[in-house]
């Protein structure tokens, strides 16, 4: 079996029909972010210009992957970065930063997680079947020309240092172009 | 048959939305009338190929099913 990815090329779609959708995913779990992004590269690839908004838990799955054990996850200090205002950080953003899951790898199920062991039997069989994992997903869908927009707030609350803290490229934005997009486009989905 | 096309793309072993992805991604980078020779083994394959043809003005020239289950499209790609 070939490796998905490597298998694409690097040009981007150029939408035809000059239809737009939005998918804002809020939860941080892995069976629900894997559903936005099937849905937003798919429907891509189908020749929708798509966007990607992401605001409080479901920011997580575009973060670095870090073990929860690692000290630098909860002990490096808060940096500044796009859309950050480091003149009210508070010590608690340590904790809220530690306590989100790091990386796609690093996402629970919203059901059945039985303390981790959920996601490492859905990964094991998405694997066996040949189905994209979320990090292939993600990288699949920026390759085919997905937008990816972070909420202000949530990169402000939650001590985001972007871009050093993501692993794709994303803008920062709020509510009035979240309004503006949502109102351009054909279709909108929340999870 | 594989010989006649200008481009081969194979997504054998991958489940949608991943053949969709790929095969979005060549035919891109192809120019109108210009045909692609898809494989693919995904339940969903044809049936994904026909959707992704009809909204993107592609056309199917042919469609061979082998004896191991693998569908083997060609299209022509649309204006």
């Amino acid at each position: 079996m070939s490796d998905p990815i490597s298998t694409m090329k690097s040009a981007t779609i150029t939408p035809k029909q000059g239809k737009r959708g939005t998918v804002l995913l809020v939860s941080g779990a892995l069976d629900k972010a894997l559903l936005a992004f099937e849905v937003a590269a798919g429907f891509q690839a189908m020749g929708m210009e798509m966007s990607m908004w992401f605001v409080l838990y479901g920011a997580n799955c575009l973060r670095k992957p870090q073990s929860l054990y690692s000290p630098a996850k909860w002990f490096s200090p808060l940096r500044g970065g796009i859309g950050r205002t480091t003149a009210t950080d508070h010590p608690l953003q340590y904790l809220v930063k530690g306590l989100n899951p790091s990386g796609a790898d690093h996402l629970p199920l919203s059901q059945l997680n039985f303390g981790g062991i959920g996601p490492w039997i859905i990964r094991k069989i998405m694997r066996r079947k040949g189905m994209a994992q979320l990090e292939a997903l993600i990288f699949g869908a920026r390759d085919l020309g997905v937008r990816f927009t972070i909420c202000q707030i949530c990169v402000d609350a939650m001590a985001f240092s972007l871009p050093d803290d993501l692993i794709v490229e994303a803008e920062v934005k709020g509510v009035s172009a979240y309004y503006r997009e949502v109102m351009d486009a054909d279709y909108n989905a929340t999870l | 048959m594989a010989s006649q096309a200008d481009s081969q793309l194979d997504v054998t072993g991958v489940c949608c939305p991943l053949p969709l992805m790929q095969i979005a991604k060549i035919a891109q980078t192809l120019q109108p009338g210009e045909t692609l020779q898809v494989t693919g083994n995904d339940p969903l394959f044809e049936s994904t190929l026909r959707d992704f043809c009809a909204c993107n003005h592609h056309t199917i020239l042919s469609v061979s099913t082998d004896a191991k289950s693998s569908v083997s499209i060609l299209i022509r790609i649309g204006a």
